[in-house]
């Protein structure tokens, strides 16, 4: 098993969600749209503007890792 | 007649989502005879489920859950895996929540459960801010593609399918969406196929025989969070028994 490059991940998806991010209309950036699950340990809920998801992918919090995880899946999806 | 358990919380974003499109499953049950008990809001507590659970032939529970929990309003534990997974003994069980099908549903199903669907990893959608806001969330069109698709794994259970026909209605449900939202000039629209993505993957359709699951992980990712080895363990275990 090989362990995950999260930071070569990060930077293919930060490119691809900083250009989604400048295809948004303003009052969307600051939105929150994406409902990504709940914090396991408090049951919170963790919901995303666009602008905090491209702030948790550049920090590599584990937030960030999620939003980078489902990103690079769809890619790869796309691709197929 | 076949009984039905619904527990549906409603107190925060997520659960409102979720209770509401869960309606449309309560009020469509007894097309197919089958009888509901609906635990709805302040009703969905773990009293009131453990009441109605040893009368109930399925169990639907939409609300928030986590590898080993699941919960009802207010975040009261209703079904924990350790302690009392056997609650769903006989009785093919749905739970639409976050990472259910990584440690509860292989317990519940070691424990009896005939068939467990649920998701392995965080069910995530994309809402519209307003639409919640106005109280109006059954017509939200980017939260819409992902309700509708977790009701698939409902109907087929209740329509009497086999598990793979459960599991594969779902999956081609997330994929009619798929290519809906592929074909919409809508600036939200990649977000919303990433995380119908996203959902698709994490769904998991959980036997005594096996399960049922989308294998395609990126090979970068298989270290990391994608992969539920806990759960390929336990079925492992269970395999062997």
């Amino acid at each position: 098993m090989s362990q995950t490059d999260w930071n070569r991940l990060r930077d293919v998806v930060l490119q691809r969600l900083k250009a989604k991010y400048d295809s948004l209309p303003d009052y969307q950036r600051n939105l929150p749209l994406f409902h990504i699950g709940q914090d396991p340990k408090t049951m919170t809920e963790i919901v995303l503007t666009p602008n905090q998801a491209i702030r948790e992918v550049e920090a590599l919090s584990e937030n960030g890792k999620k939003v980078i995880a489902a990103v690079y899946q769809q890619m790869q999806r796309m691709q197929q | 007649m076949p009984r039905l358990l619904v527990v549906r919380s409603s107190f925060d974003i997520a659960t409102k989502y979720l209770s509401s499109y869960a309606a449309k499953i309560v009020e469509q049950a007894p097309q197919w005879n089958v009888e509901v008990i609906d635990l709805y809001g302040a009703d969905a507590t773990l009293q009131n489920f453990e009441a109605k659970i040893s009368d109930c032939d399925l169990f639907f529970g939409f609300g928030h859950a986590n590898k080993d929990v699941f919960t009802g309003q207010n975040l009261e534990v209703i079904l924990k895996a350790s302690v009392n997974a056997d609650e769903l003994t006989n009785k093919k069980a749905y739970i639409a929540g976050c990472q259910a099908g990584v440690t509860l549903g292989p317990a519940a199903v070691k424990a009896g459960c005939p068939e467990f669907y649920s998701y392995q990893s965080d069910f995530t959608f994309v809402y519209d801010p307003t639409a919640y806001n106005n109280n109006d969330v059954l017509n939200d069109v980017y939260a819409q593609a992902f309700f509708d698709s977790a009701l698939t794994t409902g109907y087929a259970i209740l329509a009497g399918k086999t598990p793979k026909e459960v599991f594969d209605d779902t999956i081609n449900r997330y994929d009619y969406w798929y290519d809906y939202w592929k074909k919409q000039n809508d600036p939200l629209a990649d977000d919303v196929m990433t995380w119908l993505n996203w959902d698709r993957q994490g769904f998991i359709a959980i036997t005594p025989n096996g399960l049922y699951t989308e294998p395609k992980t990126p090979s970068l990712l298989t270290a990391g969070i994608i992969l539920p080895l806990g759960a390929a363990a336990l079925l492992l275990l269970l395999s062997r028994e």
